[in-house]
C-alpha cells in the first residue's frame, strides 16, 4: 500500500475549512475606532539616564562622571530635567504638549538578559513566567481579527506579534512583500480555497490564505503619500514612512511595529548613544509632522521603549552595563498629561545590581494603550489586572 | 535530515530493521569538530593594541561561523546522522550559547559525544561545559553572592519541569553549584573550592552538604525527569501532539533503562508507532531541517561561509546561535506569513544561483553582540544575497526523466498532497516540476 493510501484509510486526514473565518461576510477588519498606535523598540537597552536626563542630581554626576550629559548641553524640559541633546528633533514635540515621558518603567525581579528581558516585555509576562505569545498577538486573537491587524515593518516577526491564533503581518518593504504574494505559484496554492488536510498542512495552508488575503487588501489601499515631508535615509525613519503611507492610505491596521538597534552602548557610550537619538529622534519627528500635514495627528500615537534601561554607574570602557528600568515615551496629539508623567526614580535607593528599582510596571501602559487608546479590554490580552494611568483620553 | 533520491531508492530495498540497526552503527563513532582558533585570556586580549584586538574579534567571529558550517555539514551527511540529530535536539533542550569559540566548540562536541549515551553523563558534562556556566551565569555564583540562574534553569528546562520545585530548592540547589566556573584559554571546568558553600543543604526534603553532582542525582533520581524529556522527544522526533500512552511507555524505558538514550532511540524506532504512516510528516520541518534536505538534493556548496548562516537567521534558527535559554520554539512557531512565503521561495532562489527577490535584512537588531549580528551579508554586484553552485544536473540524473508526478510526491513530500498541489502542478519539464513541489507546504513537513 502507498503510504498516502493508507493514509487516506486512516481517519486521520479529516476536513476543514482553511479558509480564514475573517474571509466569511466579514470582509475585513473590525473597527473599534480609527486610532493607530505605533510601537517603536528600540533594541540593545537604551540607557534611560542619558536619555532623559536628572539635571540637578549629584548622585547622578558622582556616579557618571565620564558618560554624564553636562547641565548647559542637555534639552532642559522641566524644572530640574533634561533630553539627551540628540533629541532636538524632539523637543519642539515637548514644547507644544505631544511628548509624555513615563519614568521608571519595568517589572519585578528585573532579567538582565537581553533577549530573556525583551521577551518579558514582548509576552507581557512576569520574569518567572515563559509565554510564546505576544501581547499584540493576543489583541489580535481577542479581536478575532486578519493579521494585517497589525504590521510589523523590519523583516521577521517578532515575539510580541504572534498570537495563539493570528500571527501579525511582517514585512519590510512594502512592494516587495506584495509582489512576492503576487508570484503566480504563490497564488495559485494559495487561493486553492478548501482542502482536506491534516493538522499541520492546515496551518500551513491557512497562513498561505491569510497572508495572500492580507496582501490583497493591502494592495487594493496602498497609495503613495501625499504630504511631502521629507524623511531621513535611515532604516529606521524608512520603517516609519511606510508606517506613515499605511496610516494616509486609510489601512484598517490598528498597530504598527517598528524598530531600532543599536542600543548596547557597553563601550565609547558617549557618542554612539547621542547619535542613536539624534537618528530615532528626526525619524519620529519626520512622522508625526507627516501625519498632521496629513491631517491625522489625532489619530496616532507613538509609543517608545527599549528591554531594559542601564546600570546607574558608568563602567570602566567609557560606557554602561545591562541595567533594569528605563523611561517609556508617548508620542502623540491625544495625550492627557504631557510632559514628565511622574518622577525619575531615585539614584540613591538603588537594588543590589546597582540597578534602578521600577515604579512603573510595563504591563500598566500596555493596559492604558490596550483600553483607553485602542479601545480593547485588556484583561483577556494580559491575563491579569494591571492599573491603568492617566495619560490618554 | 532528508535523503538523496539514490539514497532513498537504496534505503527502499532493505529490511526496516535493517535500515535502523545501520542509522546506529554508523553514528558509533564519535570525531570532534575543531577550529585552529586560539582565545586568549582577558588579560592578553586587554594587552593588544587596538588594531590587533579588532583582528582577534573577527578571527573569533570567523571561528564561530566555521563551527557553524561544520555541524551543518555533518547535518547533512547520511553517514553518522543519528547522532547529528540527536545532538540537534540536545542543542535545543541543553541550550548555550558563548561568544567564545573554544567554549562553542567544547560545548557542541558535548552534545555530540554524549548524544546517544547516557543522559547522567551528558548533564553532568553540559553543567560543567564553560559555554553552560558562561550562559547562565553560573561562574558569578560564589558561596557569599550565589546567583541562581543555572540552579533553576536546570530544573525547569533541563529536568524536572516548570511547578515540580520550589524557590527554596532553587536556593538550595545554587548552593551546591558555587564555585563551578571555567578558565577561558582551555575552555575547561574549573572548581573553584575557596567560592564553594560547603554548608549543609536541604534540597527537595533531604538535607546533606550536597555537591552540584548530588543535585544533578537527585533530580534524575525523579522519574518526571524521563517523563518531561521523553515528552519533548516525542513532540521532536514524532509529532507535536503527544500520545500519551506511547509517551508513558517512552519514559519507562527510559527511566528504567537508568537513561540510555540509544536504547529509548532504538525503542521509538523500531515501534509499530512510529512507523505507523499515520505519524508521518506530522511535524513541521525546523530550517536546519529544511536546509539540510535541500543540500542533500542539490549537494548545495556555498561560496561565503555567512551566506548559510545569513539564511539560517532569515528562516529563524542560526545553529549554535539559540534565541534564549527555552530555545527554539518549534513546529507552528518557525513559521509566520513571512517566512513561509521565504520558505517557498527558497528552493528556487537557491537553484536560481542565489537570486532571491527578497526583502534585504531590516534594520540591526542591535549591537547584541551575538556571533551572526555583524556580518550581514549584502547583495553582490549580480544582486545575489548568496552565492552557491547547486548541482541540479546531479539530482535530475538520479530520476527517471518519465517519473510520473505520483512518483515525485512519493520521493519528495512525506504527506499526502493536497488536492490544490495536486490540481497546480503542471505537466512542464521535470525541474520545474520538482521545483513546484519543493516550493509548496506539503514539503515543509516531515
Amino acid at each position: 500500500m502507498r503510504r498516502r493510501d493508507f493514509l487516506r484509510s486512516t481517519g486521520l486526514v479529516t476536513t476543514s475549512l482553511l479558509v480564514p473565518r475573517f474571509l466569511h461576510g466579514m470582509g475585513g477588519v473590525l473597527m473599534l475606532n480609527g486610532r493607530k498606535l505605533v510601537v517603536v523598540q528600540l533594541t540593545g537597552g537604551n540607557d534611560g539616564l542619558n536619555t532623559i536626563v536628572p539635571l540637578r542630581s549629584d548622585d547622578y554626576y558622582r556616579l557618571r562622571p565620564k558618560l554624564a550629559i553636562a547641565r548647559d548641553l542637555a534639552l532642559p524640559i522641566t524644572d530640574g530635567v533634561g533630553l539627551n541633546p540628540g533629541m532636538s528633533a524632539l523637543r519642539p514635540l515637548f514644547d507644544d504638549g505631544r511628548l509624555c515621558v513615563i519614568n521608571g518603567v519595568g517589572y519585578p525581579d528585573p532579567d538582565r538578559s537581553h533577549f530573556r528581558s525583551m521577551d518579558i516585555w514582548h509576552t507581557a509576562s512576569g520574569s518567572d513566567t515563559f509565554l510564546d505569545t505576544g501581547w499584540l498577538g493576543r489583541y489580535l486573537d481577542a479581536r478575532h481579527t486578519s493579521p494585517h491587524d497589525v504590521v510589523e515593518f523590519g523583516g521577521t516577526l517578532s515575539l510580541a506579534n504572534k498570537g495563539e491564533r493570528v500571527k501579525a503581518l511582517a514585512m519590510n518593504d512594502p512592494a516587495r512583500f506584495l509582489q512576492a504574494a503576487r508570484e503566480p505559484w504563490f497564488a495559485k496554492l494559495a487561493s486553492g480555497g478548501h482542502a482536506a488536510e491534516h493538522q499541520q498542512l492546515g496551518y500551513l495552508y491557512r497562513t498561505m490564505a491569510e497572508t495572500y488575503q492580507s496582501a490583497g487588501h493591502i494592495q487594493e489601499r496602498l497609495k503613495p503619500r501625499t504630504t511631502s515631508v521629507v524623511f531621513p535615509k535611515t532604516a529606521f525613519a524608512t520603517q516609519l514612512r511606510h508606517v506613515s503611507a499605511f496610516i494616509q492610505s486609510g489601512m484598517e491596521t490598528s498597530v504598527y511595529y517598528t524598530s531600532a538597534g543599536g542600543f548596547d552602548t557597553h563601550v565609547n557610550q558617549a557618542v554612539k548613544h547621542q547619535k542613536l537619538w539624534t537618528e530615532v529622534g528626526a525619524g519620529i519627528a519626520a512622522f508625526v509632522d507627516d501625519l498632521r500635514a496629513a491631517g491625522l495627528g489625532k489619530e496616532v500615537l507613538v509609543m517608545v521603549f527599549s528591554e531594559f534601561g542601564r546600570r546607574a554607574k558608568e563602567n570602566a570602557s567609557n560606557g554602561t552595563d545591562h541595567g533594569t528600568a528605563g523611561p517609556v515615551l508617548l508620542i502623540g496629539e491625544g495625550l492627557k498629561k504631557p510632559g514628565a508623567f511622574n518622577a525619575l526614580p531615585s539614584l540613591t535607593d538603588l537594588d543590589g545590581n546597582g540597578d534602578l528599582q521600577f515604579t512603573i510596571d510595563f504591563r500598566r501602559i500596555y493596559a492604558t494603550l490596550l483600553k483607553d487608546w485602542l479601545g480593547t479590554e485588556p484583561g483577556a490580552v494580559l491575563g491579569g489586572r494591571f492599573d491603568k494611568l492617566p495619560v490618554v483620553g | 535530515m532528508g535523503l538523496a533520491p539514490d539514497e532513498a531508492r537504496a534505503l527502499a530495498r532493505r529490511p526496516y530493521d535493517e535500515l535502523v540497526a545501520d542509522l546506529f552503527a554508523s553514528s558509533a563513532a564519535y570525531t570532534p569538530i575543531t577550529t585552529a582558533h586560539t582565545v586568549v585570556s582577558g588579560d592578553r586580549y586587554r594587552a593588544m593594541k587596538p588594531t590587533e584586538q579588532f583582528r582577534y574579534r573577527r578571527a573569533g567571529r570567523e571561528a564561530q561561523r566555521r563551527l557553524n558550517a561544520l555541524w551543518r555539514q555533518r547535518l547533512a551527511t547520511t553517514e553518522g546522522c543519528l547522532r547529528e540529530k540527536m545532538a540537534l535536539f540536545w542543542h535545543g533542550h541543553f541550550v548555550a550559547w558563548t561568544y567564545w569559540s573554544n567554549c562553542t566548540e567544547q560545548y557542541l562536541n558535548t552534545l555530540r559525544e554524549h548524544a546517544l549515551g547516557d543522559l547522567g553523563t551528558l548533564l553532568k558534562a553540559v553543567s560543567r561545559a564553560p559555554a553552560m556556566l558562561a550562559y547562565l551565569n553560573n561562574q558569578m555564583n560564589r558561596k557569599d553572592a550565589p546567583n541562581e540562574n543555572f540552579a533553576r534553569e536546570v530544573m525547569e528546562l533541563f529536568t524536572l519541569g516548570r511547578g515540580h520545585y520550589t524557590e527554596q530548592d532553587v536556593h538550595e540547589a545554587a548552593r551546591a553549584f558555587t564555585g563551578w566556573g571555567f578558565e577561558l584559554g582551555t575552555a575547561g571546568f574549573v572548581f573553584h573550592e575557596h567560592q564553594h558553600d560547603f554548608g549543609a543543604k536541604t534540597f527537595r526534603g533531604r538535607t546533606g552538604n550536597f555537591a552540584g553532582d548530588d543535585i544533578l542525582d537527585m533530580l534524575l533520581a525523579d522519574r518526571r525527569t524521563a517523563e518531561f524529556i521523553t515528552r519533548k522527544m516525542y513532540r521532536w522526533f514524532v509529532c507535536p501532539e503527544v500520545d500519551e500512552d506511547f509517551a508513558a511507555r517512552m519514559a519507562d524505558r527510559f527511566f528504567t533503562s537508568g537513561y540510555d538514550i540509544a536504547d529509548l532511540m532504538r525503542f521509538v524506532l523500531t515501534s509499530e508507532h512510529f512507523r505507523d504512516a499515520a505519524m508521518h510528516g506530522r511535524r513541521i520541518k525546523s530550517p536546519a531541517e529544511l536546509l539540510c534536505g535541500l543540500d542533500k538534493h542539490f549537494a548545495l556548496r556555498f561560496e561565503r561561509e555567512e551566506d548559510p548562516m545569513f539564511l539560517q537567521r532569515m528562516l529563524g534558527q542560526v545553529l549554535l546561535d539559540p534565541p534564549n535559554v527555552s530555545g527554539w520554539k518549534e513546529g507552528e512557531g518557525w513559521v509566520d506569513s513571512n517566512a513561509l512565503m521565504l520558505r517557498l521561495k527558497l528552493p528556487s532562489a537557491l537553484l536560481n544561483m542565489g537570486q532571491l527577490d527578497w526583502e534585504e535584512p531590516g534594520a540591526s537588531t542591535g549591537d547584541l553582540d551575538k556571533m551572526a549580528a555583524p556580518d550581514a551579508p549584502l547583495r553582490d554586484a549580480q544582486g545575489r544575497l548568496f552565492r552557491t553552485a547547486p548541482d541540479k544536473a546531479a539530482f535530475l540524473a538520479q530520476l527517471d526523466p518519465a517519473i510520473t508526478n505520483e512518483d515525485l510526491f512519493d520521493l519528495l513530500l512525506q504527506v499526502e498532497p493536497s488536492l490544490v498541489l495536486r490540481a497546480g502542478i503542471g505537466r512542464g519539464p521535470l525541474m520545474e516540476r520538482v521545483l513546484e513541489i519543493l516550493s509548496s507546504p506539503e514539503y515543509q513537513l516531515c
